[in-house]
């Protein structure tokens, strides 16, 4: 019951600011939806027991990568968007489109539309399944290889900005007080 | 206990704490004018009712009464959004603190004095604390004022800059407790302060130490203390993110960081000082419940910080990255690396 209404409640959310993001005018409206879709997926992850990932996508997604979004879309001082020509081609072309990803998403996800107003139930999961510890469990034993790969990435595209963004000549640093 | 029992004693909790926090808000700020007062050889408010305790009501009447003004270049809903969006994120805290342990009133078994007790209970921490950050950006950009954009972008980058040290810092903790979940945090330091995880990581009490120096450090500049309190350094920048806010709008961004001022508080007593356990593991010491220990500390902390206020200026910008990023954060990935080799020579 508590499960059915978060659910409706988060996907709700993540529909309607989710076409926010695409029909927003303001860059930063834009944004500001994608945010709030971030932030109710993340409230599904939690209906399916998957803690750890929820809060990830909150840290990382919401907390970090979407603010430096909104930093650049800032300092861009990008202007609203014109609003778009809707000549009869377009509109046929864009209909066409929505009603064949309808038509094939419906086709998709048959089953669970059947049982419309019933939210199909997780699969009972252990008790710590979706924990921090069990993530980590794996990451660090079965996946060690591509885990470590991935950290290795990641220091390198740091090194590769900082190498990027530094002045050429090192005279031409602003001599620190 | 059913979902429903969980929804009514998750309510309870909220009823009981929320009024409290709200009333130990306002109460900080007399609080704060106080001691200020007393460090600077004043008096400070005495007028408004016996020593003063009545001024935060006229506080409150005197911001509500004020116009409330939106700018004519505002971008209207981030506007009014912006400070919801601060208040919203430093009371979402307040959810997983481990207030006190189990409790009991007429015969019923609460639970703990904590209103949510989840497994990933730092990591919601961490969560909503980086979330703190909107409600501060977005004020200074929807105000359609280059001076709010600008002195957002200032807080912003403090925020960001420290909040690294601040996740890092809390490391050691999860490293030597091994558990996300508050209550395991608190219960992993019970039996006399020198099992706090600020002066013991298991083995050897420097982790720790520095853990929860760092933790403290960063927590002043997340909250926009002095000395790190460019965001509203009043006297030499023009103030900030929040200066084209009048009225309640204003109100809720300072009662935001009054809110978040007790939140890292008592995120600080639940990690590093012990939570509830009182400090002396005998009596009469025990005798004392658990969320009064708990409140004793978060204002003993408090206070540090108010002192820190009077005692310290204002750090330079320029100062304030340098220190953040060469020398805390470092010394916070030091930290770890320290923790990691204790805890494998001596757990």
């Amino acid at each position: 019951m508590f499960g059915a209404l978060f659910f409706w409640l988060c996907a709700t959310i993540a529909f309607f600011f989710g076409i926010g993001v695409v029909v927003a005018r303001n860059p930063m409206h834009s944004a500001l939806s994608l945010v709030a879709t971030l932030t109710a997926t993340a409230g599904l992850f939690l209906l399916l027991q998957a803690e750890f990932i929820a809060w990830i996508l909150i840290v990382v997604y919401t907390g970090a990568v979407m603010v430096l979004m909104i930093f650049v879309i800032s300092l861009l001082n990008l202007q609203k968007d014109d609003p778009i020509d809707w000549n009869p081609a377009r509109r046929w072309g864009v209909g066409m489109v929505v009603l064949f990803a309808l038509v094939f998403l419906v086709y998709l996800f048959r089953d669970p539309l059947a049982g419309f107003f019933s939210i199909p139930q997780a699969p009972p999961t252990p008790p710590e399944w979706g924990s921090i510890t069990v993530v980590a469990l794996d990451l660090f034993t079965r996946y060690l290889l591509p885990f470590e790969l991935a950290s290795v990435l990641l220091t390198a595209a740091v090194i590769g900005a900082v190498a990027i963004a530094r002045p050429e000549s090192p005279e031409r640093e602003t001599k620190e007080r | 206990m059913s979902v429903g029992q969980i929804f009514f004693y998750s309510v309870v909790k909220i009823a009981v704490i929320f009024p409290v926090l709200m009333g130990t808000v306002a109460y900080l700020t007399w609080l704060e004018r106080k001691l200020i007062g007393r460090f600077q050889q004043r008096i400070g408010p005495y007028r408004v009712g016996p020593f003063g305790l009545l001024q935060p009501i006229a506080d409150g009447i005197k911001l509500f009464m004020k116009e409330d003004i939106i700018p004519t270049n505002a971008d209207r809903v981030v506007f009014v959004l912006a400070p919801l969006l601060s208040m919203a994120t430093a009371v979402l805290a307040v959810a997983v603190i481990p207030f006190g342990p189990s409790f009991h009133l007429f015969g019923f078994d609460l639970g703990r004095v904590q209103i949510a007790d989840v497994n990933a209970g730092l990591l919601v921490l961490l969560g909503v604390g980086s979330l703190g950050v909107y409600g501060v950006f977005l004020a200074g950009w929807s105000s359609g004022n280059k001076y709010s954009l600008l002195g957002a972008l200032r807080s912003s980058a403090q925020i960001f800059s420290y909040e690294l040290t601040l996740g890092l810092s809390v490391v050691t903790v999860l490293m030597a407790a091994g558990t996300l979940k508050m209550s395991g945090i608190a219960d992993s330091q019970g039996d006399g302060f020198w099992r706090w995880w600020a002066f013991s990581s298991q083995w050897w009490v420097l982790p720790g130490l520095i853990g929860f120096t760092l933790y403290l450090i960063s927590a002043f500049a997340e909250t926009n203390r002095l000395p790190f309190d460019l965001p509203e350094a009043e006297t030499e920048l023009v103030a900030g993110y929040h200066l084209e806010y009048s009225s309640m709008k204003f109100a809720m961004f300072f009662m935001a960081e009054y809110l978040n001022m007790i939140i890292v508080c008592s995120i600080a007593v639940s990690l590093f000082l012990g939570a509830w356990h009182s400090p002396l593991p005998f009596r009469p010491f025990i005798l004392l419940p658990g969320w009064l220990w708990f409140l004793a500390k978060v204002f003993a902390l408090l206070f540090f910080f108010i002192w820190i206020r009077a005692t310290l200026p204002r750090f330079r910008y320029d100062q304030l990255m340098r220190f953040g990023w060469k020398i805390m954060l470092p010394l916070a990935l030091a930290n770890i690396f320290l923790a990691a080799v204790g805890l494998m020579l001596g757990g």
